[in-house]
């Protein structure tokens, strides 16, 4: 029997059976589609996510205070008197690796102009918190305070608070607003920063650190300091430089045990990478579910329609097929269907991820290995189940294979 | 004197070995010639559908020799007994065991699909000579189940004569038509004989019977009888009577 031959009977038989056909593809198609477009949704939404975190800046490195006591009482650490202005030249003095430093304090304020208020957080800093963080000037200038040394009340306030405050962007820089009854001039309007996380990362204002610390706060210590390095690699290092000085500064002042932390934007990306990877690994293993459910279809309706395919085997031998040959035709129809259904799943799973990406605004990328893993799986199920029933039958007499019952 | 086709010599087939077991065959021998009509009879059980399995090499003997056209059968390898099959045996079964859901032309085909020497517009040809020699000219692109039983069994038989065997084998070709439609398809084997085919074929209808030329009678796996019938009836004056003309 010619190859051509042999195709065109499986694609006959399939055509005869079709509502037969028809189930074992949608097994193969469910399980394959499920697993392309969950895989990469899940993917999609990791990169995503990662993107985001990506734009805060991969450098940099932040001191927080760690648990306060005063006199035996644990206090919130956010109010910890711990870390100092003095602090950041210790740090700038003998932590070579460190380009970039600021001291940071925040706080939620309302900002009033006019008639219209919102209520951002408001950030005390030096210009290099803007560097650090990727913050672009779109409108006006940055403040000029490298040192700290400003008390000016100038501030920069994100894309929210100037759509809140003012018609048009345009007219904010220059004006005087209020925060907490303090009037500070715009001297500009900051880029677009989106949305992280479900936070509005352009409901800010940046003021220079002690304008902030001494004028809005009326404090003496700060929240944190953030530091970058100019090279991502060079992370690690800093750290190690900056928690030698902390430990050795904090000593000096406070004599107990150090009572500070250090956290790098890249151990939270690491983190978040953990925290998404497990989100894939459970998308995965729903997908598996899937692709399990989607076989255990394919054995069913292959293993129902054994007696019939028994049957039809029984009579092939009896016409002078040998058994060999009628083997490879079921085999062949076994391929095909499940082929058929493999491709028609992946097609499946593109539409699902493509669609799934644009509803969740996300690029869901079909990764190479989830096609291949589905389609390998699913195929194995539907040619393994569609051909040993068929070999099983071959083995017999035809005469036993024509009364199977 | 006739060629000697088939010649079984002590065959016995014995179903379920051990304890439960069902001698269907006891030492058979049986000589076929050239050209004959052959009926095999006798009650359910008593063996006669496992001598016609076994004669066309769909069942093999538990013990026994089986000559066919002088060369032993017993033994030889698979693919030869469905080469044989294939070239030289045409098969009829009482439930006609056609591919559901195909045309009769596909049916016909069937056999001819596992003969290589045969090429796709000759399998097409000679299966549709085939369906217009049984008179199914009409009904050639018919799906089988549009087909009345009388139908479906000349499309079996088509498919039978589809590669010119020397022999075909019916197991109850008429048992499960009625008398009218029965005198059609033995009308089909007795001009098929008449061209040469032996035909070998079971049945417990004694009017079918006598449209064949020997009569063998089994009970309990033993020929008891083995009678020629001289002047066999023809199955187209039946037909013909049967209508009424």
């Amino acid at each position: 029997m010619k190859l051509t031959d042999l195709i065109s009977s499986a694609l006959r038989s399939i055509n005869r059976n079709r509502s037969r056909s028809l189930l074992t593809m949608l097994g193969i198609i469910i399980g394959v589609a499920s697993v392309i477009g969950m895989l990469a949704l899940g993917n999609g939404a990791s990169e995503s996510i990662k993107g985001e975190l990506g734009k805060l800046g991969t450098n940099l490195i932040m001191v927080r205070p760690g648990a306060d006591q005063q006199r035996g009482v644990s206090s919130d650490v956010a109010n910890a008197e711990i870390l100092k202005e003095s602090d950041i030249q210790s740090i700038l003095n003998y932590c070579p690796t460190v380009a970039y430093i600021s001291p940071i304090v925040q706080t939620k304020s309302q900002a009033v102009f006019s008639s219209k208020n919102c209520r951002p957080t408001v950030t005390g800093g030096y210009r290099d918190y803007f560097y650090m963080n990727n913050y672009d000037i779109k409108l006006g200038q940055l403040f000029d305070d490298r040192t700290g040394k400003s008390l000016q009340k100038v501030c920069v306030i994100g894309k929210t608070v100037a759509e809140d405050l003012f018609e048009n962007e345009k007219e904010a820089v220059g004006k005087i607003i209020r925060i907490d009854k303090i009037p500070f001039r715009i001297i500009g309007v900051l880029d677009e920063k989106g949305e992280t996380m479900g936070m509005d990362g352009d409901n800010i204002i940046i003021a220079p650190f002690r304008t902030v610390q001494k004028r809005l706060l009326g404090l003496s210590y700060m929240h944190m300091i953030h530091a970058a390095t100019f090279d991502e690699n060079d992370v690690d290092k800093a750290v190690v430089e900056i928690d030698e000085v902390m430990t050795k500064v904090l000593k000096k002042t406070s004599g107990g045990e150090p009572q500070f932390r250090i956290a790098t934007q890249k151990e939270m990306l690491d983190v978040m990478g953990t925290v998404l990877g497990m989100l894939t690994l459970l998308l995965a293993a729903i997908a598996g579910i899937s692709l399990l459910v989607g076989g255990i279809g394919i054995m069913n309706i292959m293993l129902v329609s054994v007696t019939e395919r028994t049957r039809e085997m029984g009579l092939r031998l009896a016409v002078g097929a040998p058994s060999n040959v009628i083997l490879l035709q079921f085999l062949i129809e076994s391929i095909v269907i499940s082929l058929i259904g493999g491709i028609i799943g992946i097609l499946l799973g593109y539409t699902l991820a493509s669609v799934g990406g644009n509803v969740m605004d996300m690029t869901a990328e079909v990764t190479m290995t989830s096609v291949i893993m589905a389609f390998g799986f699913s195929f194995l199920v539907g040619v393994i189940f569609g051909f040993f029933p068929a070999r099983k039958a071959a083995k017999l007499n035809p005469i036993q294979a024509l009364r199977h019952e | 004197m006739a060629k000697c086709i088939i010649d079984i010599q002590n065959v016995s087939k014995v179903f379920n070995p051990g304890e439960n077991e069902v001698r269907a065959l006891n030492d058979v021998s049986l000589k076929i010639n050239a050209g004959e009509f052959v009926s095999l009879m006798g009650a359910s059980g008593s063996g006669k559908s496992t001598l016609l399995n076994i004669l066309g090499c769909l069942d093999q003997p538990t013990s026994g020799k089986y000559l066919l056209d002088g060369k032993e059968v017993n033994g030889i390898s698979k693919s030869a007994i469905s080469l044989i099959r294939n070239r030289t045996f045409g098969f009829v079964f009482q439930s006609y065991n056609l591919l559901p859901k195909t045309t009769a032309l596909e049916n016909v085909e069937l056999p001819l699909l596992y003969n290589s020497e045969i090429s796709k517009t000759d399998r097409r040809k000679k299966a549709e000579a085939a369906l217009i020699s049984v008179g199914l000219a009409e009904r050639i692109y018919h799906k089988t189940n549009e087909l009345s039983g009388g139908q479906q069994q000349r499309v079996a038989i088509a498919r039978a004569l589809v590669n010119e065997p020397e022999v075909i084998f019916a197991d109850e070709p008429t048992g499960n038509l009625d008398s009218k439609t029965s005198y059609q398809v033995m009308e089909l084997f007795q001009n098929l004989n008449d061209k040469g085919i032996l035909i070998v074929m079971v049945t417990h209808e004694p009017d079918i019977v006598e449209m064949s030329k020997r009569k063998i009678i089994l009970h309990d796996g033993k020929i008891i009888e083995d009678i020629k019938i001289l002047n066999p009836k023809n199955a187209h004056e039946l037909f013909l009577a049967a209508e009424g003309k």
